[in-house]
């Protein structure tokens, strides 16, 4: 390779490692007022890059709080039985990741979109289910200074009934 | 005047991280590939529900909040159909995870690298993108280790070296990957200080006492102890904030990175993310793992004699050296420097 194009691959790498961090730095410190200034094109490239290489991640974990963990629980009735399950038992990763999914409903609201999301889920997987009651409940732990874990307490906060053709709210 | 202070000031900081970056790199590609390989096989049983076309989250719900030039499973599946003969969407869906884990035991392996590493990101993103809403931690750390990796220079090229390109593109890499780690201890650092239920440890306590969380180790005994869980709390702060000024500098490099890996090691082990535990600390070892090794043996070849390793480094450092001055050299800061620099002209070698 001959100097010159050693020369301009040297300085690609340098465009390259320059761009990059401004993709994280312009994410990291204000995503919103950054981007929000430049043209929509150039937004999307942005928001596309850093999606794809993971530099626009935020990364706030269990912060700036802990909040009390949000939990489903589904009662699936059958013509002549019924039974009833936490949503996300079973697996570890399984558990985590549908707890993942249920702190975003329960921080933006959305318990009755989750709630018809977990209904068709039922009526897609269990022919015989006839009607499928959804609760959202919340496991509340205390703070420190009550040191409450011995008790812990369920707070239920938004219950959904779903039949087959329809749904209704009791 | 300046420019000596200026000097003077930055001498102990190493903003190289000098060491070993194709090492780094092998370290990232084994660790960072073994631990996505085992999730996939622990996830198995759960695959269908959660990233099957009919799972907890269908694939038309995520398809209604995902942008349109995003790849998702969803897509691949309209891009095969459009060419003739329709595929089944589970169809799809187990083949795209056939060849990610095929890809997967090639990039632990070593073989067909570049291949296996963009296959491997590509597939990740697909699956990160068709399950957005259940997303966390190991998944945004593990698209970053992947995407170093794919870009990453085959470790199997070492001995083709074209002099520049083989030292910068590494370098310029590691740096990156070690500023991007910076960002993220320093941002969740900052979220966490800028909330008070840290600083009183009520956060600590209530992450450990959520159900969700199944411990290896049990952390209920801590309730009678808040002092304890405060200061904890209070020092996870200080650590991650810290991270990125103290990482640099490296009399102090070592202890902080013990630090961040026992309190990766913790969260393994208390609260059960043995996965984003392990992301992380490959992570970490990967950007300064061999720089802190280095440092350790810097400061060990101070405290004792010189021993047959460092005649060993310094022949090899400067070919040219005859055998009467590298019996003279002792275990001083010549040694020492030597010592930190040979892996670096062995890289270019």
């Amino acid at each position: 390779m001959g100097p010159f194009l050693i020369k301009v691959r040297q300085w690609a790498y340098w465009m390259f490692a320059a761009f990059h961090l401004f993709v994280i730095f312009s994410f990291a410190i204000n995503p919103g007022n950054w981007l929000s200034v430049l043209p929509e094109r150039i937004q999307d490239v942005l928001i596309s890059y850093g999606y794809l290489t993971g530099s626009s991640s935020g990364f706030s974990f269990f912060a700036p709080h802990v909040p009390d963990e949000p939990m489903v629980e589904i009662t699936v009735h059958r013509k002549d039985s019924q039974y009833r399950f936490t949503l996300g038992s079973g697996n570890e990763e399984r558990l985590r990741r549908v707890s993942t999914m249920l702190l975003q409903l329960d921080q933006g609201k959305g318990y009755f979109e989750g709630a018809v999301l977990f209904g068709s889920y039922v009526f897609a997987h269990d022919d015989t289910a006839t009607l499928v009651d959804v609760r959202f409940y919340r496991h509340a732990v205390g703070t420190l200074r009550t040191r409450t874990f011995l008790t812990p307490t369920e707070h239920t906060v938004y219950v959904v009934s779903f039949a087959r053709s329809s749904y209704y709210v009791p | 005047m300046f420019h000596n202070l200026v000097k003077r000031l930055l001498s102990p900081v190493d903003f190289r991280a000098s060491g070993d970056n194709l090492h780094a790199f092998v370290l990232l590609r084994v660790g960072l590939s073994g631990i996505l390989l085992f999730k996939l096989l622990y996830e198995l049983p759960d695959f269908g529900d959660l990233y099957g076309p009919n799972g907890i989250v269908p694939w038309w719900a995520n398809e209604i909040s995902a942008p349109s030039y995003v790849p998702t499973l969803s897509w691949i599946c309209s891009v095969v159909n459009s060419f003739g003969r329709p595929l089944d969407p589970e169809t799809v869906a187990v083949t795209a995870q056939g060849a990610y884990a095929a890809a997967l035991v090639l990039l632990l392996a070593g073989h067909c690298q570049r291949v296996a590493a963009v296959t491997v990101w590509l597939l990740h993103f697909v699956f990160l993108s068709s399950n957005r809403f259940t997303l966390y931690g190991v998944d945004a750390f593990a698209n970053i280790g992947l995407f170093f990796l794919m870009l990453a220079p085959s470790t199997a090229n070492r001995t083709r070296t074209g002099g520049l390109d083989v030292s910068l593109w590494p370098l310029l890499l590691s740096t990156l990957l070690r500023i991007q780690i910076c960002v993220m201890y320093a941002e969740t650092g900052w979220a966490k200080a800028i909330g008070p239920q840290w600083w009183s440890g009520d956060s600590l306590w209530r992450a450990l006492q959520q159900p969700q969380f199944q411990a290896v180790v049990g952390t209920q005994w801590l309730g009678s102890y808040p002092t304890v869980v405060k200061v904890i709390g209070i020092s996870v702060i200080v650590v991650e904030i810290a991270y990125p000024f103290v990482i640099w500098i490296r009399k102090v490099r070592l202890i902080e990175l013990i630090l961040i890996l026992i309190f990766h090691l913790t969260i393994m082990l208390t609260l059960g993310l043995w996965a984003f535990g392990a992301t992380a600390i490959v992570l970490n070892l990967s950007a300064f793992g061999i720089a802190a090794l280095q440092d350790l043996r810097s400061i060990l070849a101070f405290r004792r004699p010189s021993t047959g390793f460092n005649d060993v480094v310094l022949s090899r450092s400067i070919p040219g050296i005859d055998d009467e001055k590298r019996g003279t050299v002792t275990c001083g800061k010549v040694g020492c420097l030597l010592t930190s620099r040979a892996p670096e002209g062995d890289e270019l070698r």
